[in-house]
């Protein structure tokens, strides 16, 4: 079996449910655990970000994961929400040199995906944000 | 993410066991901070047991370090796994932070 979808709903408990997923898919698919490291992260990061920010109404809302092996040598991440239209790619950069008295951490999350992910694109469909993310393995 | 604390000497150790993620982190932040106003200026994070940590649980070690040093102390880390490791470095964290590669090293 090459693709795992899932739905979560926006609460943070579900970032148990994202773990245990990916723990499944690194089981399934033989990733190391650093690459399996990564991928939770990154989406922990966005789930994260779309759960705390991406809805106005106090209600329940399903976010749509899905976890592909693309041809036994890459993970494809799709994630797909309902809410108000945000695009995390263009979050502000996080200050890595500063010192400990200055150091803010705006997009810290979004940093991470960029650099841990080989390809991240954010599309507006409608009502929906799409995330689709490539992790290759080595 | 639990927590179990040990006074060794003048160190306040605080063994993690878990995952430090958005879920836990904003609990262990009030935790360290309470801890740090009672004046404990030398603590020290046994990360032996901690599996994952995310950009939130970086953010509250972060408010820490800043309110620990204002009473001239300093929060240390030990027994960071690999990837934990790789996520301090990737982000700058290591260098905010004295790590330590076992609970013997510490001072």
């Amino acid at each position: 079996m090459d693709s795992i979808k899932f739905n979560i709903i926006n609460d943070l408990k579900e970032l148990g449910t994202l773990a245990e997923k990916i723990e499944f898919a690194a089981e399934e698919w033989k990733l190391n655990s650093n690459t399996s490291y990564k991928i939770n992260l990154c989406l922990d990061e966005l789930v994260t970000n779309t759960i705390s920010y991406g809805f106005n109404d106090n209600k329940e809302h399903e976010i749509i994961i899905e976890l592909n092996l693309n041809n036994d040598n890459e993970i494809q991440i799709i994630i797909i929400d309902d809410g108000i239209e945000f695009n995390p790619l263009k979050a502000e950069a996080p200050d890595l040199d500063s010192e400990l008295e200055d150091k803010k951490l705006g997009g810290l999350g979004i940093y991470f995906v960029k650099k841990f992910m080989d390809k991240v694109d954010y599309f507006r469909e409608g009502n929906k944000n799409i995330l689709k993310l490539i992790k290759k393995l080595i | 993410m639990d927590i179990q604390q040990v006074k060794k000497n003048d160190i306040l150790i605080i063994r993690l066991n878990g995952r430090l993620d958005s879920n836990s982190s904003q609990d262990f932040e009030q935790l360290l901070l309470s801890l740090i106003e009672s004046g404990n200026k030398k603590i020290s994070l046994d990360f032996g047991r901690l599996e994952y940590i995310s950009s939130a649980g970086l953010r509250a070690l972060l408010v820490a370090q800043k309110k620990i040093k204002n009473i001239s102390g300093g929060l240390s880390l030990f027994s960071l796994n690999e990837n934990i490791l790789e996520i301090f470095e990737t982000s700058g964290f290591s260098s905010l932070f004295e790590i330590y590669k076992n609970e013997n090293g510490l001072p």
